[in-house]
Order: structure tokens, then sequence, then C-alpha cells
């Protein structure tokens, strides 16, 4: 980088008759043989016929300054190249950041829902009174989830293969990996098998399902009406203690679990108990279907003719 | 003794205060560490071989760093960024490499 003149590579073979058998390699021979910056010993060379000695003191004002601006450099580079204050990691973390902000928010909106669902339910038992029009609301309520239940029932908890991690997705390819996976079809035909065996509510991971509830999957995530699931998968049945788990386990739900564990070695895990608690749906949305005045049902009909005002 | 202790100054300060690299400098971050190691090995072979000179240190370190930037810069304007950051590492990481072999040979005969 700082050559003196006549000491570089050139120079050097300048005046020798004979070729060397590398001399096509001139760069890489160079790089090699004279790692140490020529400027060091030209710089002795002139000192030394200046009658001075070889190697200048190590005690000198710009010696300190360089070497201060190494040690800043280093330690800078250190300090904002590790993995915490990339930029990416960063962005990262904001996004994190934000997606908990958000699900806080989303778990507060929620907890108020549940809250003034308990509030309607508690004001139109009071207006209804104790009739047969109350019995029929609540046995209703309880049908389409829109109360909290609580009763005998069991627990069902799905989790993938102890073998298929996130991180080792990368390395077995996807298909592999996704092998011991619980999918979304596996929660829907199961619960689907539980509604079958008799259950009188479910829910998956404290989210009650209704008749309108969804199950479907977005990237490698389980989404149960378009809030992600993360494993395990614990999923609560209430129903009568003497026939449903015995209904469930010899129907076809068990033995499509059973089929899960021993091909794909997705761990399940059933437990009855007598006490248990299924919160109320949070999304209670009932969707109308109208059907449209035969004006508008046909319009292609009769065209414009006859509307044209003028 | 001084340059030591001017080098563990400089880290030291440099983890203290922590100052914000801005975007458009990181990239030559990394590539300006390995150069100034080089300047260093260089100059620790140097002093070791009795030729030291503190003002070819500077120069040296000084236009490695440019240089090393410079180049790293210009692949990113030609698109060819990468290669030729490898290629800078690779010749910074070979002279490395024969300075500290030949430090070793004088500290430890070996």
């Amino acid at each position: 980088m700082t050559e003196a003149p006549g000491s570089g590579p050139g120079g050097e073979a300048s005046g020798v008759p004979a070729r060397r058998p590398d001399a096509s390699m001139t760069l890489l021979t160079t790089m090699l043989e004279r790692p140490l910056d020529p400027g060091y010993a030209a710089a002795a060379d002139r000192r030394e016929a200046a009658g001075m000695p070889r190697a200048t003191s190590l005690r000198s004002l710009r010696l300190l300054v360089a070497c201060l601006l190494i040690g800043l450099l280093v330690g800078v580079a250190s300090y904002s190249l590790t993995a915490g204050n990339t930029p990416r990691s960063k962005a990262r973390a904001d996004l994190i950041a934000q997606i908990e902000s958000r699900r806080a928010e989303v778990d507060a909106l929620t907890a108020q829902a549940s809250a003034l669902q308990a509030e309607v339910a508690g004001v139109e038992s009071a207006q209804l009174g104790g009739d047969a029009l109350a019995t029929r609301s609540r046995d209703l309520s309880a049908v389409t989830g829109a109360t909290p239940l609580r009763g005998p029932g069991f627990v069902l908890t799905v989790d993938d293969a102890p073998e298929s991690g996130v991180g080792e997705s990368t390395e077995t390819g996807p298909d592999e990996a996704a092998q011991g996976r619980v999918i979304a079809r596996d929660l829907q035909y199961v619960t689907n098998a539980l509604w079958e065996a008799g259950a009188e509510a479910v829910s998956i991971n404290g989210k009650r399902l209704t008749s309108t509830s969804s199950i479907r999957f977005a990237g490698s995530a389980i989404i149960i009406d378009r809030r992600p699931l993360t494993r395990p998968y614990v999923i609560t049945a209430l129903g009568d203690p003497k026939r449903f788990p015995a209904a469930f386990a010899d129907g076809p739900g068990g033995t499509y679990l059973s089929t899960l564990r021993s091909t794909y070695g997705v761990r399940v895990d059933t437990e009855v108990r007598k006490d248990l608690t299924v919160p109320a749906a949070v999304r209670l949305t009932t969707r109308y279907a109208t059907t449209g005045d035969t004006e508008d049902a046909s319009p292609s009909a009769t065209p414009t003719p006859e509307r044209s005002p003028s | 003794m001084i340059p030591a202790i001017g080098l563990a100054l400089g880290i030291i300060i440099g983890l203290l205060l922590q100052p914000a690299v801005p975007l458009w400098l990181q990239p030559y971050l990394p590539i300006a560490v390995i150069a100034a190691l080089d300047a260093v090995f260089g100059a620790v072979r140097a002093i070791l071989d009795g030729i030291f000179d503190d003002k070819v240190f500077v120069v040296s370190f000084l236009s490695n760093v440019v240089v090393a930037a410079f180049i790293v810069f210009l692949g990113d304007k030609l698109g060819v960024g990468a290669q030729l950051s490898t290629g800078v590492v690779v010749v910074l990481g070979v002279r490395i490499f024969s300075n500290v072999a030949a430090i070793r040979r004088h500290l430890f005969n070996a």
C-alpha cells in the first residue's frame, strides 16, 4: 500500500535474467512471500543511511492516536455487529413488540366482550324471570356457545411429535418435518368426531367452538376464528360422563387419534375429569341470508328501457 | 506498552460510549476491522524484526482501511460487493496469517 519506488515486486524482478518457473503467479507469490508492508524495510534502510537506529521508538503520539483509533474501531464494530444490534434484528424486535402489544389489546377486548356478555346474560335472566322462556333461552345459549359451561368431560391434549421441532424443519426438509406436526385437518376431524360422539361443548386452547367456528391453516399455524393457536392443543370437551368418553374412544375420533399416534408419533393424551369449564364464545355473529326483491333478483331480465326516466 | 494501552483504551471507549453507527457505514465495519488487524499484525512483526516505523504504521493503517472500504464501496456499486469483500478478506487474511506465523517464529522460535 505504501510502497517505496523500486522496492515492489516489479523492481525486484528487473535485472534477473532467469525467468522464475512461477512467474505467471507473481500476484500469489508476492502475497504469500512478502506479507509485511515493504514500507517498513524501506524506511529502516533510509534511517540507517541517515545514521539513525533502524527502528523508531514506540513512545510517539501518533502511534498512540492510531492505536486509540484501531481500538475504537474494534470496540464499535464488536458492539454494533453483535446479534442484538444489527438493523435487521432491531426490525424483528419491533415486529415482535408490535405483535405482543396487539395481542394484549385483543386479550383486553376479549375480556371486555366476555364481561359484557355476562352482563347481557344477567339482564336477560332477570328480565325473563324463572319461566319456560328463561329455561329455553338458557338451553339455547348453552348449545350455541353464548354462555360458559361447566361440567364433566375430558381433556384431550394433542401435540406435535417430539422430533418435529420447528428448528429442524430446515434441515430435514419441510415434508419430512411436517410429518409429525398436528395440522388443521387433524383438529377438524377430532372436533367433528367429538360432536358426533355427543359432546355438548368443545373448546380448543380456551377458545369455544360454535357452529360457525372455523379451523384453518395459515402458513404453518392453525387458526381458529382467525386467532392463531400455539401447541400443545388442549381440547376440552364436555359431555355425559357415562357415555361420551367411551363413545369418542370407540368412534372414528379415537381410531383417528391412535393412527396419528402410531404412524406419525403425534403425542395424544386423554384425561377424564369431573369438573371442567368451557368459556363462552367471543364471536357470536349470526349471518343472515336474505332473498333479494324480485326486481333486484332478476335485473338482467328486464334491462334499462323501462327504467330510463326521460 | 503505550500502543497496547492505547488499543485497550480505544476498545473500552468504544464499548462504553456505544456510538450509533450510521446505516450506510455498517457494511464497511467488518472490512475495516480486518484491515486494521492486518496493519496491527504487520506492525507487531516489524517491531520484532527491529524495523518498526511509526509513520509507516499510521499511514499503512489509514490506507488499509480506506482502500478496503473503497473496494467494498466500488463492489457494491458494481453489483459484485460480496465477491470483492471476499477478495479483500482473503488477501488480508493471508497477510495476517503469514505475519502471525512470523511473529510466532520470533516469539517461540518454532
